[in-house]
């Protein structure tokens, strides 16, 4: 891994407790970890070791209860709220587990959203949704419902909604947990694509071994601190 | 907006309950409050050209002191100042005081109203209200027309002759002999029980008062011009100690029975738009609760606070139109029906609502106030129930959301 390259994400000793129902729980505690863009990197480990609250962590979504995480050279949970959402809309894009899409919106409207949101023109969103759509595999499905379609297809969706914005970094959390290992491998294929193709930087928690197996740098988790490091490609 | 107009139909089942809500206290409030101002409406017109006239003249000191000598001098000078004042349609004079009535061994107390019976019938209904017999009849001397209940209790009828008895505007006791030509049934208890109507020459006769009124009853051409036409006679007779006084001051009891039944019909509208507040509250709040998760996922992807409570108050926005629309239109069509086809009741009803001084009859109204009123409480209303849910979605964090079950 050459140290040259850029830095988008740099968490320092990050720690996070959650209270359930008045009990303290520990669910990360005290991960310093960097991500560089381009990379393709897995945070591994079992259930509770604190993927998903680092993923969140790391993207704007939910602020550590100690330490520091700096996105772009810039302290992320000193911003305000709607400056986070910015940040989000901006920079992020997001792959959720249960591909976590707008059910009132077709496909083509579930990419355009983020694009309404930053505000592009409607022709120009348009015609950039359905054309990665189309890069994507899924074109003639532009005008389906998220419940007219297969989990596969869904989570298609997902990642061109994600990369929709031309996002610096794209998180997914458990991308490929709710499908069979076809369509997995397949949506896997796409996003080592996007990452060759068009550099973007995936950030991924699972414990999927077909995930695993493809990152090219591998984080283990366990009890919420990182066991293991390694750079696999 | 249009995520919002989506949502709305995404549950079928709630939107319809929830505009069917709307539609209801929309129509609800507007027939109601319509129904008031169309019965008040009707109350007043026909109340007034009954008897009291829209607007009368009168001795200043007479409506605080009604007596013979709080009187003025009826000329052909005054009601030509009084007939020339635009907007007046018509006149009639006056004579009122109390008196005794007697037939066989029985008496009673009575009001006397003395009428010119050729201008009588141009400005009240009275005329029309004859049970039996006829109303008086120009030229006619020494003839009485009388309430329907006052001659039961008098045991007398039409035809009968009875003795009139009453103080004179000298001092002297005046007693004379009339025929009773009519029976008249008003619906007005204080007329159809003691009233007591004759011409006018014989009670300046019987009162020695000869050319003297008590007041000149005044119709208008257009009732919502009532206020400007008694300004500018009022105007016209400053030089001279009578005023001017509208139904308002003439009829005070049966204004204050008004404004209490306007009351009471307000406390129930106040308490229908309470309910319905709560009604489209609940609906409101189950619909965002149940779409925390999606909420979550549009926070997540980079979407404001701001931007999401917009969406959810175009869904509120679109639920209130459609309801109010629906509504409106609804009560517009029943209102403009009952104000074409009023509905006139009868038995205890009726009795109960001549005991009020109301007439027995409901109409309605479509007039400009009755829509606004509807329009602005409900959609107030509405807006209020909204701002809870609003406040639920301006603080709602994306992971919460997400991770909502």
């Amino acid at each position: 891994m050459s140290e040259t390259r850029q830095v988008i994400i740099q968490a320092t000793n990050v720690k996070k407790t959650y209270h359930d129902n008045g009990v303290p729980v520990q669910a990360v505690r005290g991960i310093s970890l960097t991500i560089y863009q381009g990379d393709f990197l897995v945070i591994a480990g079992p259930s509770g070791s604190g993927k998903t609250t680092l993923l969140n962590m790391l993207g704007a979504l939910d602020p550590p209860t100690e330490g520091e995480v700096i996105f772009e050279g810039e302290p992320l949970y000193t911003k305000t709220r709607k400056q986070l959402a910015d940040l989000r809309l901006e920079k992020i894009g997001f792959v959720f587990q249960a591909y976590n899409l707008i059910p009132v919106l077709s496909a083509l409207e579930n990419v355009e959203f983020p694009m309404m949101l930053k505000g592009i023109p409607e022709k120009e969103r348009r015609q950039r949704a359905q054309a990665i759509l189309t890069d994507l595999g899924i074109g003639d499905l532009a005008h389906k419902r998220p419940n007219e379609m297969s989990g596969g297809q869904q989570q298609r969706v997902a990642v061109a909604r994600a990369i929709g914005n031309n996002p610096t970094v794209v998180l997914a959390d458990e991308p490929t947990a709710n499908l069979d290992s076809v369509t997995g491998n397949a949506l896997l294929d796409l996003m080592e694509r996007m990452n060759r193709e068009k550099h973007i930087t995936f950030v991924f928690s699972s414990h999927d071994p077909k995930v695993i197996q493809r990152a090219r740098r591998l984080v283990r988790l366990r009890d919420g601190v990182i066991v293991e490091e390694e750079v696999q490609k | 907006m249009k995520i919002g107009w989506r949502n709305l139909w995404r549950n079928k089942r709630r939107t319809v309950v929830t505009i069917a809500a709307i539609t209801f206290a929309t129509a609800v409030f507007m027939f109601t409050r319509g129904m008031q101002y169309g019965t008040y409406e009707v109350n007043i017109r026909e109340i007034t050209r009954l008897f009291s006239g829209p607007l009368q003249i009168q001795h200043r000191d007479y409506q605080d002191t009604p007596n013979l000598f709080h009187s003025f001098v009826l000329s052909d000078s005054l009601v030509q100042q009084v007939t020339t004042v635009p907007g007046v349609r018509a006149v009639t004079p006056r004579v009122y005081t109390e008196g005794l009535i007697a037939f066989n061994h029985n008496s009673m107390g009575v009001t006397l109203i003395a009428v010119d019976p050729r201008t009588e019938p141009q400005v009240t209904t009275i005329h029309q209200k004859i049970k039996q017999g006829t109303f008086l009849q120009p030229g006619h001397r020494w003839e009485i027309v009388a309430g329907e209940k006052l001659l039961k209790n008098l045991n007398a009828a039409v035809g009968d002759t009875v003795v009139l008895l009453t103080q004179g505007f000298d001092g002297s006791m005046g007693n004379m002999k009339f025929t009773i030509v009519g029976s008249l049934r008003t619906g007005a208890r204080e007329l159809d029980q003691f009233g007591v109507f004759m011409a006018l020459p014989d009670a300046w006769e019987l009162l020695t008062m000869a050319g003297r009124v008590h007041a000149l009853v005044v119709d208008v051409d257009n009732l919502k011009r009532l206020y400007a036409t008694q300004k500018a006679l009022q105007k016209r007779l400053q030089k001279t100690p009578l005023v001017v006084l509208n139904w308002e001051e003439l009829l005070p009891e049966f204004k204050q029975g008004m404004e209490l039944d306007n009351l009471s019909g307000l406390l129930f509208l106040v308490l229908l738009v309470i309910v319905v507040a709560f009604g489209i509250l609940n609906t409101l709040l189950m619909s965002i609760t149940e779409r925390f998760r999606e909420f979550g996922i549009m926070l997540s992807v980079g979407m404001t606070n701001e931007r999401l409570a917009v969406v959810v108050f175009w869904e509120g926005i679109f639920l209130m139109l459609i309801g109010l629309l629906l509504g409106v239109s609804i009560a517009g069509v029943v209102n403009y029906y009952v104000q074409l086809h009023p509905i006139v009741f009868g038995g205890e009803l009726a009795k109960i609502s001549e005991e009020y001084g109301f007439l027995p009859v409901l109409s309605n109204t479509v007039e400009p106030r009755v829509w606004i009123q509807t329009i602005v409480s409900i959609g107030s209303i509405s807006l209020l129930a909204l701002v809870y849910p609003l406040f639920k979605v301006l603080h709602l964090e994306p992971l919460k959301g997400l991770r909502y079950t």
